[in-house]
């Protein structure tokens, strides 16, 4: 579907608010009498609590209360296990995350008491008052050593073993036999902070008139952190609503209920007081849940021609001292997408979840699609290498075809459409990549390490696949609409009014879009996934349907002519055979008087699109670099992405996702890490030891091309787009580099690839 | 115990009684009620509560307001005249330069400053002007292009005739 409005590069209508200083983030917000929250987090990574002394906080002028785990209410339970199903053969254990810890610590940075003051400062005075005993108990750091006999996390978990899974297609141990080389890798990709600029936060307030708790919240969605809370605190759902303010950022970190966001709703609703927490950064990067952490063995079994037969993963992912609703999906994203865009006939993957001493992992951008790609596109890579063919022909002999769609890989992920042959060849032609061989041969022959890299990857998107929408008529004739995702950056106000103006036959400025409040439109899912055009968009269509028919029997009614001598055209009703027709304003006005038309239904569509599958986009990309090995520094000159993201709604914002994530995807390879020691003590606490790229550091020049071949699994033909650049880019930037480094025989780098790593391996401490 | 803070800020001159330890961001946030300035971090690294002071671009976290005293402070609101835009406002916005549009305020006042001393800045000289400020949706192409766009516009408003 492309009418007028879809496929334009509209201009934001979210921006003029936003430039001008007036949006209104959770912490802008103002609530009469507010009282605040600050937290007393463990600094050690696993000890037993032996007391909480919070006598001197208590006696704080402008303290109101110190609650620690035994002064949550009997009903309150831990944060859900399992918020998104698993297959039934996948084993999690039962170690959800305590609200505040309860009699242990288990990473450094766990909330163990809550310190309610009138001010935040007060508040944050006091909880340096609070006395914490903590007997120090062993603890691990590190995912393979927690698996290899580390001291358990959980006592009643021994071998630290958190969940686990085992998926094979197609007969892996012949095809192992009859390949003519295996090829090994060891792979080791570490934890990111999502960081989004606008850290965590919420305020609660409880109506004890209504009996009604409200959270104000920092989130993806209403949805989720509605039914969590619910959950935890043991109340009818109708009892919570949950509001969702403009959003800085969140990038896969700010999914469901945190742990704090229940402290504050169980203190509002002891004190009668609205709570409000808002996290510092270094709060952020301690305890809000992390990205990535997974250690990965592979093997890939290759004929002599290049031909993929095999592919077997062990899959360790870090999953750190909990589980959230999410850890462990990570893993079966990664798992489901382990063979990339290729066809591999048989393939095995193993995944164990490790506690580790550390706060637990979760989605970040991408969530589980960087890993899978990574880890093949590198080991395709050294596949190219070990038997001397060239990076592109390996590719084009094994990617799935474009007339194989739909495609059902050895792992059971269905591919619904693409072409990703097409996708390579059009990225190597924008990125003239004989040139750039030829540029590197000239560069070697001086002795410069440049090289060019490759990776195709897929994103499979509309995760949890059903969404909702509704849609009235205002009085003054603009349309209404209530997605049921809401948007934390992506322009879905400006999106949603495009496809809706489309569908309405209007201009977008008739098109109104209110979402984040769980008291007005349908109960939703949320935008995570790269899901919300594809399945919140299609479930717009089916509300509009809806509100266009029930605006053709009020019309009918107002001009007392038959439904079928009516159609909808230009956003008003005509009938067929010319005359005057019923505008919008018409009937929103009778609609809402009613007066003699009790039988006519509500002015008002309500949509639920449910995605049949996952709509897979997908991406080419050629990465091209330098390394300065006086400094270590790895000099990214050009990323090509061309991309399939099915019908683009929006070319600009579409454009802009592709280069925000590919920014991610640089940052990603080239600087950010989340460390520890060995023991799970982090050592990165904020933004001065967590390298977020500033706007110098990115010199890249990024080009963007799309190539769309239309989903058929949504009306739309939309698939997702806004991972793109963090799945492709980490690969391809991969694989540039052991391209430049090759002459100097170095067979693997782990990334980030800062400039010290990079440094000593180019020799620079022998030098 | 609270002092007497006197500092105009956005063209309005005040006089408020400020503790010593409140920050300079939070006293435009909670007592001017300014809250289009932001703050991300707490180790002076995001800059998204960047504000001009005395036309310097300072970071408002990283200052207390009692050092403000007798200072002329230019917050986001107060860029352009109110139901205006400022040329960098309009250019974030027709070249898609923010996303979730947190980081926003700080990099336009930033970028205020930079273009105030510099008309037509290449690469290097916006990388440097912006170096204080970090965004994390954007991967800054859009940004550059905006600061870009918007030098070109108040290079031709001030090159266009007066009057008439």
């Amino acid at each position: 579907m492309t009418g007028p409005w879809v496929g334009r590069p509209e201009r934001r209508r979210e921006d003029l608010r936003l430039v001008a200083g007036h949006g209104a983030y959770l912490d802008d917000l103002q609530f009469p009498s507010c009282a605040h929250v600050a937290f007393v987090r463990s600094p050690l990574p696993h000890a037993r609590v032996r007391g909480v002394d919070s006598s001197a906080a208590l006696a704080t002028p402008g303290v109101l209360a110190v609650i620690t785990a035994g002064d949550l209410p009997p009903g309150a339970r831990m944060l859900p296990l399992r918020t998104i199903p698993l297959p039934p053969d996948f084993t999690v254990a039962d170690v959800p995350m305590p609200i505040l810890a309860d009699g242990e610590v288990r990473f450094a940075g766990e909330a163990v008491a809550a310190v309610l003051a009138e001010s935040r400062a007060v508040a944050e005075d006091a909880v340096d008052l609070v006395q914490l005993d903590l007997e120090a108990l062993p603890s691990v750091g590190d995912p393979r050593a927690a698996l290899a006999g580390g001291p358990p996390v959980h006592a009643e978990v021994g071998d630290n073993v958190v969940f686990r899974w085992h998926q094979v297609g197609g007969d892996v141990e012949g095809a192992f036999r009859a390949a003519a080389r295996t090829i090994q890798g060891r792979f080791s990709i570490p934890r990111l902070q999502a960081s989004p600029m606008e850290p965590r936060g919420c305020v609660a307030a409880y109506s004890s008139a209504e009996d009604l708790l409200t959270l104000w919240c920092s989130s993806q969605d209403p949805h989720r952190p509605r039914l969590q809370l619910a959950n935890v605190l043991g109340r009818d759902l109708e009892r919570v609503r949950v509001v969702v303010p403009d959003v800085g950022g969140a990038f896969g970190s700010k999914g469901g209920l945190a742990p704090e966001h229940a402290v504050a709703a169980v203190l509002a609703m002891r004190t009668g007081r609205s709570v409000k927490w808002v996290e510092t950064r270094s709060e952020n990067v301690l305890a809000a849940y992390q990205g990535r952490g997974m250690e990965v063995d592979a093997e890939l079994g290759v004929s002599e021609a290049g031909g993929l037969l095999a592919l077997r993963l062990r899959l360790v992912s870090d999953a750190g001292a909990y589980l959230l609703g999410h850890t462990a999906v990570v893993s079966l994203t990664a798992t489901s997408l382990a063979t990339g865009a290729y066809r591999i006939p048989a393939a095995e993957v193993t995944v164990v979840g490790a506690a580790t001493n550390k706060v637990p992992t979760g989605p970040y951008r991408g969530a589980g699609r960087p890993e899978a790609a990574f880890v093949i596109e590198r080991m395709v890579d050294s596949a190219a290498a070990e038997l001397g063919i060239d990076p592109v022909e390996i590719r084009r002999r094994n990617l799935v075809p474009a007339g194989a769609f739909p495609y059902r890989t050895a792992l059971g992920s269905e591919y619904d459409s693409g072409d990703y042959p097409g996708l390579l060849d059009r990225a190597l032609e924008l990125s003239n990549y004989p040139e750039e061989r030829r540029a590197q041969a000239r560069a070697r022959a001086e002795g410069r390490l440049r090289g060019v890299g490759l990776a195709v990857a897929v994103e499979s998107s509309g995760n949890s696949a059903w969404e909702t929408a509704a849609a009235t008529i205002l009085d003054d004739g603009r349309v209404l609409l209530l997605p049921g995702s809401s948007d934390h950056g992506q322009g879905h106000a400006t999106t949603f009014a495009q496809i809706a103006a489309d569908a309405m036959g209007v201009d977008p400025d008739q098109i109104e879009v209110r979402s984040g409040d769980s008291q007005e439109g349908l109960v939703g899912v949320g935008t995570f996934a790269s899901r919300s055009v594809t399945v919140g968009g299609s479930a717009l269509l089916l509300a509009l349907d809806e509100l266009r028919h029930r605006c053709l029997s009020w019309a009918a009614h107002l001009l007392d002519v038959p439904e079928e001598q009516l159609r909808w055209e230009a956003g008003a009703v005509v009938p067929l055979g010319g005359g005057p027709g019923v505008s919008r304003q018409r009937l929103a006005q009778a609609a809402r008087d009613r007066s003699d038309s009790a039988d006519l239904p509500e002015l008002r569509g309500e949509g639920r699109f449910v995605l049949p599958g996952l709509a897979f986009g997908s991406s080419a990309c050629v990465a091209t670099l330098e390394v300065d090995p006086a400094t270590g520094w790895v000099e990214v000159e050009r990323i090509v992405t061309v991309d399939d993201a099915g019908t683009v709604v929006n070319p600009l914002l579409a454009e802009g996702q592709v280069i925000g994530s590919s920014v991610q995807g640089l940052a990603a390879v080239l600087f950010e890490e989340v460390s520890h020691e060995a023991d799970g003590q982090p050592l990165t606490e904020s933004f001065l030891s967590y390298a977020v790229p500033t706007l110098p550091d990115i010199r890249t020049e990024i080009v963007t091309e799309f190539r769309p071949t239309p989903s058929p699994l949504s009306p739309l033909g939309t698939k997702g787009v806004a991972e793109s650049g963090c799945i492709g880019v980490p690969a391809a930037v991969a694989n540039a580099l052991q391209d430049a480094l090759a002459p100097l025989g170095v067979r693997h780098v782990d990334p980030p690839f800062s400039p010290e790593k990079i440094w000593r391996l180019t020799g620079g401490d022998a030098r | 115990m609270a002092e007497t803070l006197r500092v105009t800020v956005n063209g309005e001159g005040r006089s408020d009684q400020v503790e010593p330890r409140v920050l300079l961001v939070h006293y435009l946030r909670e007592v001017c009620g300014l809250t289009g300035t932001h703050v991300g971090c707490d180790t002076s690294q995001c800059g998204a509560c960047t504000v001009l002071l005395d036309g310097a671009p300072v970071k408002s976290c990283n200052m207390l307001a009692l050092q403000a005293e007798g200072a002329e402070i230019t917050t986001i609101e107060g860029l352009a005249p109110p139901g205006g835009l400022h040329p960098l406002q309009t250019a974030f916005w027709q070249e898609h330069g923010l996303q979730c549009g947190y980081c926003t305020p700080g990099f336009i006042m930033a970028a205020a400053a930079l273009l105030a001393e510099n008309h037509d800045p290449s690469d290097e000289e916006i990388g440097r002007g912006l170096e204080g400020n970090l965004c994390r949706c954007t991967g800054y192409v859009n940004i550059r292009r905006a600061v870009k766009a918007a030098a070109r516009a108040m290079r031709e408003g001030e090159s266009a005739p007066v009057g008439g």
